[in-house]
């Protein structure tokens, strides 16, 4: 089983990099693991692009 | 580790209250608009600007909950003490009645990622969320509740329902639980679990909080939805079902309509939480009853 450091390492890098790394983590459940992690993906790039457009 | 309440310059009272954002400030402060309590996210006033100056003024009218997203009980990481810090200084100068955060991560590797993260559901994680619950407690001296976010993935390594995870950290640490109703619709219909046998898992005694907000439908190939907790829209039925489903198992509770996306009018949140009013009248009434019978 990987460690949680191992999981948040591998999530952060898919989020930021789009390298696919923590997708033998996820389950796909009838939806491609980066599918997944794209909503993630998605607020996150939307709230940074907010903070620059108030800052 | 338990933790008792500290004393907080008015208590929130087991009826409505909204979001607070800052388009609402003025109208707020103008207008004191009929809602028992407001709720605002205490990263927006970590800074010592106008906001927190607004709301100097708006906590003498008004019980404050302070909602934490930055805090990322749920890294492996340890917890950045400054933001813990920041937290401290907010809740020193405003006095809520609640304070609460997320069960979920945000920061990995010395990053920050701005969203609520989901957690694998295993026993080390549940170790992590403890250890940083009881870190946070200790470092306010006072209680927080901890809120079930809606999640879009799950981890092949999970071996502990969220449920039952959120009970175990309210169980192992004495945090209440902040039960956000939509996002256990929103995480059951993108699961597939049964969003009223999360309700029934979930310890009543703990629970200090609900949630009520909108979200929103993304369609995907093959006919499948994913549900999107985006806070964006009024509360849909099957979600005002499954709070009344909450009121009964948990009594009446602090309920909070939650708005971020696209914010409305203040008219439109007061009318939201008008609903939410009623169906916590109608709870008050059945356990008077029942204390009368």
């Amino acid at each position: 089983m990987p460690t949680l450091l191992e999981i948040q390492r591998a999530v952060r890098r898919s989020l930021l990099a789009q390298n696919g790394e923590a997708d033998a983590y996820v389950v796909p459940d009838g939806l491609a693991p980066d599918a997944r992690l794209s909503v993630y993906r998605n607020t996150i790039h939307g709230t940074l692009t907010t903070a620059l457009r108030l800052s | 580790m338990s933790h008792q309440p500290a004393a907080a310059c008015s208590p929130i009272p087991a009826r409505a209250g909204i979001g607070l954002r800052f388009q609402h400030h003025q109208a707020v402060i103008e207008d004191k608009p009929q809602v028992a309590w407001l709720e605002v996210h205490t990263e927006n006033y970590m800074g010592c600007g106008a906001p927190l100056r607004d709301l100097d003024v708006i906590r003498r009218e008004y019980p404050i909950s302070l909602h934490g997203v930055g805090l990322s009980l749920g890294s492996v990481e340890r917890l950045d003490l400054g933001h813990l810090a920041c937290v401290r200084r907010v809740a020193e100068r405003v006095e809520p009645a609640l304070v609460s955060e997320h069960l979920s991560w945000s920061t990995s590797g010395g990053v920050y990622l701005a969203d609520l993260l989901p957690l694998p559901m295993t026993e080390e994680a549940l170790e992590a969320v403890c250890h940083h619950v009881d870190q946070t407690q200790s470092c306010l001296r006072r209680r927080i509740l901890v809120e079930n976010p809606s999640t879009y993935l799950r981890f092949r390594h999970s071996t502990i329902a969220e449920w039952e995870f959120l009970a175990a950290v309210a169980a192992r640490t004495g945090c209440g639980i902040l039960c956000d109703v939509n996002n256990i619709y929103v995480s059951a219909a993108n699961h597939g679990w049964h969003a009223s046998d999360y309700l029934t898992a979930l310890p009543s005694s703990a629970v200090g909080e609900i949630h009520l907000a909108g979200h929103s439908i993304r369609e995907l190939d093959g006919g499948r939805v994913l549900r999107i907790d985006d806070h964006g829209s009024r509360v849909i039925p099957e979600v005002w079902q499954l709070y009344s489903e909450a009121l009964s198992l948990f009594g009446p509770v602090p309920t909070l309509i939650e708005w971020d996306t696209d914010v409305p009018p203040l008219d439109t949140l007061l009318d939201e939480a008008a609903r939410a009013e009623a169906l916590l009248r109608c709870a008050s009434e059945s356990v008077a009853r029942a204390d009368a019978a």
